[in-house]
């Protein structure tokens, strides 16, 4: 009985060890490979590194946009004891505020494990060695290095060249094929050079494989495939010009646009007041931001290619052309200007109540006589005007392509009709003749009006790669004696005995400049001729001035806008010269360890 | 002092009487779940290996305390010890219920010690004690059947409220394969099952959520990977990525990153068999079988009826402990808390399994007596 138990027993207990040893081969040899498979996933992780951007620099090679190495104070919150210990010994050490102090321990309690709470960034070498010294007490905490984008000549490029933010949840949901977007530090260009170029400058990712262990939390580092960084962007930017046309503008509010009239390359594009880009790359402040949306000079906008101003006075040359082009006017047509006009019974007064006297077209543009431009426009008509406008670049896009740029307005019958500002009326055609009235453009418009007006008439359209292929250019539609004639009266605007800018000649000869000062009104004016420095700033006149230089064989335009500068040509021919004569030194003179690098 | 230097040498007969082969494979398997809590520490002897090392010292004394007890002297204190396990179950419930939440723990000096552990080893020597004078014709009658259901259900009972239903089940499953080993009649047994069968929805009500999850899980361990079901998925990669030969010791991926739970206790063997691989794994195998092995050929060959039953319920407090941990860890039933002898971490259970072996040895020393109440010999 016993026995026969004991074998029952015995029997029982060699099947259950046999289906033991079944199964362990069943797991170890049919699907040995399998779980291998699966557990080497389970070990090894990806992680995207971070390519460093591509730096951005001037023609010269000077860097606008670089990457330093952020040094980043962060603890590992895995044990939140350790890391409750680690946060007490770092409030000494690094003299955190209360503020911050709860902030960390918030953080610390809603911690995911994995995943790093960083404590300061921006390290200083000082703090650095001083963590490092003290490593040892500080059980979770790490310095880890990230990168951030510097701007070293801070906002004296900031429009142009934009920032870097993080990825929105947004741009994540839009960008799903680039993993890149998803890695928390990964930052993107969020205006400017740096959106516009974003996929040069972006370079590709790298990978490294991490062992992890079952929290996610890294081990070491198992294999890495270094990134590739971002393309160098050379641009066609002199940074010592940028420079120098952002202290020329000082105080002041307004912007400069500085252009090859040949090729198109921009050498300046300046609007003050500005930011510093530093600022937002580090994770902007939420009262440093609040402080430059209150600035009522707008310091967050481009106004080089965002400011749409009527062009006033610049505009003479369009109306001037328009009216040779007609056949109805030519050189030699004088008209008489005793200070008024009258369209029907309506006065448009000219800037000079006493009148100009008998003048020919070049003597006009000498003298900005609007008495002159508005018998043009009333004998040719408003379609001709706007025809002529748009060989010129205005009313469109340049093809810049950086973001915010507008398109200005060219106003026209069909124009208003679709504005849903009703029929044409005819005194809004002799209003567009010198620029006011509906008519709306860039100072970046202005500079490509003005080098199409010298350069022989190539429609030249601006850019900002330094190594790009030149772009295939149309010609404006004019006979070049016409374009000569207003060439000359641009340089008579400056160098002639009756000039409006005469008081902003240029003297030593090589140098000298032409142009065309404007004015455009802000509010309608309520006493003629009343002194702007006395009326309320926001209330003043902006002042224009859209020049080229050298007169004999031009190379170099600008605009230059001063808002509420009060006249052309006190405030902004100024500018223009000083900017026109400094482009022209610097173009003779490359920067000394130019050559040196090219030859490197 | 003539009578106490008989005594020492009668001691260190039955010590030399020890089977040598047996305490060979004993003290290897005790080796052995060293070196597997030194590899669970991440190459810590500290950690795990030197807290288990010390309770192991201890548990090798008790195991030669009762490999060279007299037989009687064990015969006669069978039942005071069952009663002094009861005695710690009741305790711990008691202290319990001023705790909060489950106990099964009571401090020893400075080990805390798990009565439900010790109580397999007195449910083993009760039972075995009280079919010793079991009469062959009593087989078939209730009363006398009675008893040894009633000295099962108590402590299970207890087990059960702390709760603990893996011991409870381990304790039942000893006592039931005693009681068949006693010889006692089939359709008791089916009585028996029949009446477990009839529980099992009853029990299933009254089981907790997280046990209820478990046979869930165990059902369709896929449905919720990082949930429940993560520690039976992870272990089946554990064991099958350790291949033929194993990555090695230290080197299991699964186990040193962390991700089996565990794997110092319930899931040692997982971790072991993926840095050991299959030679480990049957090498461990063939070593409990030759254990188990041993105590099944005293089971049926022991004079007594008492060391016959000794030995058996040896045999199955290691046979169902090897099987229900291997089997769940393998992915072959729920996940029960059932510790592996020799190598989990834990050391009341280390205690019961050398206390076991020290039972095995008594048995084997007194194989040739017939009654062990007869004085000492």
């Amino acid at each position: 009985m016993l026995t026969r138990r004991a074998v029952i027993f015995g029997g029982v207990q060699a099947a259950a060890g046999f289906a033991l040893l079944s199964r362990l081969y069943y797991l170890q040899f049919v699907h040995g490979e399998e779980f291998k498979l699966q557990a080497e996933g389970n070990r090894a992780k990806m992680q995207l590194i971070i390519p460093p951007r591509g730096i951005i620099s001037d023609r010269y090679g000077t860097a606008l946009a670089m990457n330093h190495v952020n040094y980043r104070l962060v603890i590992e919150p895995d044990v939140k004891a350790k890391a409750r210990e680690t946060l007490k010994r770092l409030i000494v050490l690094m003299g955190l505020s209360e503020k911050e102090v709860k902030t960390l321990s918030d953080a610390i309690n809603r911690r995911k494990v994995g995943i790093p709470i960083l404590v300061r960034e921006h390290l200083s070498w000082d703090e650095v060695a001083r963590i490092q010294y003290n490593l040892p007490e500080l059980s979770v905490a790490t310095i880890d290095e990230g990168q951030w984008r510097h701007y070293p000549f801070a906002d004296h490029s900031s429009h142009l060249l934009g920032y870097v933010g993080k990825v929105s949840p947004t741009e994540v949901k839009a960008k799903t094929d680039q993993p890149l977007m998803k890695v928390p530090d990964m930052k993107i260009g969020k205006n400017g050079i740096e959106l516009l170029y974003e996929e040069k400058l972006q370079g590709k990712a790298g990978a490294k494989q991490m062992e992890v262990n079952a929290a996610g939390s890294p081990i070491r580092e198992l294999d890495r495939k270094p990134p590739t960084a971002g393309d160098p962007l050379p641009l066609t930017i002199d940074n010592r010009l940028q420079e120098y046309c952002v202290e020329r503008l000082g105080e002041e509010s307004g912007a400069v646009v500085v252009m090859n009239v040949h090729t198109g390359e921009v050498l300046a594009l300046v609007s003050v007041p500005a930011f510093d880009p530093n600022e937002f790359s580090k994770g902007i402040r939420n009262n440093y931001y609040e402080s430059l949306k209150a600035n009522k000079k707008v310091p967050l906008m481009n106004k080089a290619i965002s400011g749409q101003y009527p062009p006033g006075s610049t505009f003479k040359m369009v109306t001037g052309l328009a009216g040779l082009k007609s056949g109805k006017f030519n050189a030699n047509t004088r008209i008489y200007c005793n200070g008024g006009f009258y369209l029907g019974n309506h006065p448009f007064g000219c800037w000079k109540r006493e009148g100009h006297g008998s003048m020919n077209m070049q003597q006009a543009i000498e003298q900005s006589c609007d008495v002159y431009f508005y018998t043009v426009a009333r004998d040719i008509g408003i379609e001709a005007l706007a025809a002529m406008s748009r060989e010129f670049g205005l009313g469109e896009k340049s093809g810049l392509g950086l973001s915010g740029e507008r398109a200005g307005i060219v106003p026209s019958p069909a124009w208003k009709l679709k504005a849903g500002r009703g029929g044409w009326n005819p005194g809004e055609t002799i209003n567009s003749a010198i620029g006011q009235g509906d008519t709306l453009t860039t100072p970046l418009q202005l500079a490509v009006m003005t080098a199409r007006m010298v350069n022989g008439g190539k429609k030249v359209l601006p850019r900002l790669l330094l190594h790009e292929d030149d772009k295939l250019m149309g010609e404006v539609d004019i006979a070049p004696e016409f374009l000569a004639l207003m060439r000359n009266g641009m340089h008579d605007v400056v160098n002639g005995t009756h000039g409006t800018a005469r008081g902003s000649k240029i003297e030593q000869e090589d140098y000298m400049f032409g142009g065309k000062t404007g004015t455009s009104q802000v509010r309608k004016l309520l006493i003629p001729g009343q002194d702007q420095s006395k009326i309320p700033w926001e209330f003043r006149h902006h002042a224009w001035f859209v020049g080229y230089a050298p007169v004999g064989d031009p190379n170099i335009c600008c605009s230059v806008i001063v808002e509420h500068g009060g006249g052309g040509a006190s405030a902004a021919a100024p500018v223009a010269r000083d900017v026109l004569l400094k482009a022209q030194e610097l173009r003779a003179n490359p920067p000394l360890n130019f050559s040196e690098k090219m030859g490197a | 002092m003539m009578k106490n230097s008989a005594t020492m040498k009668r001691f260190v007969k039955r010590f030399r009487g020890m089977h040598r082969g047996v305490l060979l494979l004993t003290l290897l398997l005790s080796a052995f779940g060293l070196v597997m809590q030194y590899s669970a520490a991440g190459g810590d002897f500290s950690v795990f290996a030197r807290p288990q090392a010390i309770r192991l010292g201890l548990g090798l004394v008790l195991m030669l305390v009762l490999a060279v007890l007299p037989p009687a002297a064990l015969f006669r204190s069978a039942y005071v010890i069952y009663g002094l396990c009861v005695g710690l179950l009741v305790l711990v419930e008691l202290v319990g219920f001023m705790g909060l939440g489950a106990q099964r723990w009571v401090g020893v000096g400075a080990f805390s010690l798990q009565p439900s552990e010790l109580m397999k080893i007195g449910i083993i020597l009760a039972l075995a004690r009280y079919f010793q004078h079991f009469k062959p014709d009593h087989t078939n009658h209730f009363i006398a059947l009675i008893i040894p259901a009633i000295l099962t259900l108590i402590p299970v009972a207890l087990i059960l409220a702390q709760p603990n239903l893996g011991t409870a089940t381990i304790v039942s499953v000893i006592a039931f394969c005693i009681c068949f080993m006693a010889g006692i009649r089939g359709w008791f047994f089916a009585g028996a099952l029949g009446a477990v069968v009839a529980a099992v929805p009853v029990a299933y009500h009254f089981l907790h959520d997280y046990q209820k999850q478990r046979v869930k899980t165990f059902l369709n361990p896929d449905t919720d990977p990082l949930g429940a079901g993560y520690n039976i998925i992870q272990s089946k990669i554990a064991i099958g990525s350790g291949g033929f030969t194993g990555k090695g010791l230290l080197h299991g991926s699964q186990g040193q990153l962390d991700f089996l739970p565990e794997k110092q206790t319930d899931f040692i063997f997982t971790m072991m068999g993926e840095e050991l691989g299959f030679m480990g794994a049957v090498a461990l195998m063939v070593m409990y079988v030759l254990l188990i092995g041993f105590a099944m050929r005293l089971a049926a060959r022991a004079r007594s009826t008492f060391g016959r039953l000794l030995a058996a319920g040896v045999a199955s407090l290691l046979f169902i402990h090897i099987f229900i941990n291997m089997a769940m860890v393998m992915g072959m039933i729920p996940v029960v808390g059932v510790p592996l002898p020799f190598l989990s971490y834990g050391g009341s259970f280390l205690l019961t399994t050398l206390m076991a072996c020290g039972i095995v040895q008594h048995v084997y020393i007194s194989r040739e007596q017939t009654a062990p109440t007869r004085g000492i010999s």
